[in-house]
């Protein structure tokens, strides 16, 4: 019974999973390739035999240099991108918090973005509705949000559309780096609203290169290395081992 | 087919405001902004028409039906087979931020570019309308083809966009390749001369086998011979095979390269 539970709590499972990336001298070889098998310049291999279970609520923080493969477990996890081999199961929605500008239409005002997103994001116009001014307040755009978002600061934006991907509830949100953006106050409001999104359940990964900021939300990290995923437990671990090899 | 078919269920609203949204785009940063839309088609038109009168000297009627009739109901159903063509392939570069930074499924950017081709598709033919019934035409039940016709024309250059886009995001080519062969499929159909009379057996077939030819026929059998569109047995039956194969084609290219359309872009 007990394992039984286990096994539902999983919300995130990686199998073998191995992304490799066909590079080709130019792009006419690339579309010849559609047509008969070609000889490859080379393969590059983003990520290699990564297996990993995330349970629900866990805080799980993903370190490494540029080029580990930090992005592109996200990019699986967001379901943008597809593993060549290996499964992935996730159950639930996932937010994400990689472009927080993603799929926003500049000419538009930030109300109908709001609609627009949560529209993309499978929702009806009434559940559309019920957190509008939720986000609203929570972006602290004022009277802008009828203003175009081309109109719009940076700051702004990202207000905006961090606001969005926290109010639409999803069940695991992924966060890369993208706090770094904004100032010391709305980023601070930023953490504080994840930290309540995680008393709630809600599971969080969280890629960063600063350490600092994910010393303070996860216990548990995944250090991956040129596509390898070495290690996989405690944060302070992690960290050593993160640094040692620097 | 399948695949595409599910990607497409609950996504209504998000298909509609998407394509709104496309429009909007369309005729954005201009004062007369929509009218654009009118305007764009007519000056191509009248500046044909023109050059066919004055220019080669044409006889005023052609099939029977004065030329500018003839070549309005023609280019209306042109135009939008030409928007599709050249939309379909540009539209996932376009659009690639819903490739490349958000899941979502692909299939639907070309519906929605496809539904805002449509809308100036069906704005044009009211106009058309509006125009035919103040030359005199009357309202007739071989009207009631157009539905016919624009369903089938809008489904068959949609099939044929799953090709065209998906083949452009791996080559930029490809995409110019279609862009400017689109002129050439503008003079080998009979958009502004009557391919229904052509003597010569081998061409009469080349003719039959171009669903454009048969687009343009029935809009003007709709709204001008008074024809019904299964007179001609074997031309329906061409452009249903060919229907056939271009949706095939069309649903195996988008599977087989829909997941690495993020990884190229």
């Amino acid at each position: 019974m007990n394992v039984r539970n286990m096994e539902d709590d999983i919300i995130i499972k990686f199998q073998n999973v191995t992304k490799s990336y066909k590079l080709f001298k130019n792009e006419s070889e690339q579309f010849a390739a559609l047509f008969y098998k070609k000889k490859l310049l080379r393969q590059h291999m983003a990520i290699q035999d990564v297996s990993f279970e995330i349970k629900k609520g866990e805080v799980v923080g993903i370190i490494g240099r540029n080029g580990a493969g930090k992005s592109t477990v996200l990019k699986i996890i967001t379901g943008v991108t597809f593993p060549s081999s290996g499964t992935v199961d996730i159950h639930g929605r996932v937010g994400a918090l990689l472009e927080l500008t993603a799929g926003f239409s500049f000419e538009m005002t930030g109300r109908e973005n709001i609609f627009l997103k949560g529209y993309i994001l499978g929702y009806s116009k009434k559940q559309v509705h019920s957190i509008e001014n939720e986000i609203i307040e929570f972006a602290e755009l004022g009277e802008y949000i009828d203003q175009p978002v081309r109109t719009y600061s940076s700051g702004m934006r990202t207000r905006l559309g961090f606001a969005i991907n926290v109010s639409t509830e999803p069940d695991i949100l992924v966060i890369d780096e993208a706090l770094s953006v904004g100032d010391s106050y709305f980023r601070e409001k930023c953490n504080q609203k994840i930290k309540s999104m995680v008393e709630n359940k809600v599971t969080v990964l969280y890629v960063s290169h600063t350490l600092s900021a994910i010393e303070e939300l996860c216990e548990r990290v995944l250090y991956l290395s040129e596509g390898r995923l070495v290690f996989d437990g405690d944060a302070g671990e992690a960290f050593k081992k993160y640094k040692a090899n620097k | 087919m399948r695949g595409i078919i599910k990607e497409h269920i609950g996504f209504g609203w998000q298909i509609w405001t998407l394509s709104l949204l496309e429009l909007k785009a369309m005729c954005k940063g201009s004062i007369l902004g929509f009218a654009w839309l009118a305007l764009k088609p007519l000056i191509t038109l009248l500046m044909f028409w023109f050059t066919m009168l004055a220019g080669i000297r044409a006889s005023s009627m052609i099939a029977g039906f004065p030329r500018f009739d003839f070549m309005l109901a023609g280019f209306i159903a042109w135009f939008f087979m030409r928007d599709m063509i050249i939309g379909g392939a540009k539209c996932i570069r376009k659009n690639s931020q819903y490739v490349t930074k958000i899941s979502f499924p692909i299939s639907v950017v070309f519906t929605f570019t496809a539904i805002s081709k449509f809308i100036v598709h069906m704005g044009l033919v009211i106009l058309m309308y509006i125009y035919l019934i103040l030359a005199g035409y009357r309202p007739s039940v071989y009207h009631i083809q157009f539905f016919l016709y624009a369903a089938l024309m809008f489904l068959f250059f949609l099939a044929c966009s799953w090709t065209l886009g998906s083949w452009s995001v791996f080559s930029r080519d490809f995409q110019n390749f279609v862009s400017s062969i689109v002129t050439g499929v503008f003079w080998v159909s009979g958009v502004l001369w009557d391919s229904r009379n052509v003597d010569n057996r081998w061409l009469h077939y080349f003719v039959m086998l171009n669903p454009v030819n048969f687009f343009v026929n029935g809009y003007r059998k709709t709204f001008l011979y008074q024809e019904w569109f299964w007179r001609d047995g074997k031309e329906l039956l061409i452009f249903f095979a060919e229907f056939l194969i271009v949706l095939c084609i069309g649903a195996y290219n988008y599977k087989k390269t829909r997941k690495d359309m993020a990884d190229v872009l």
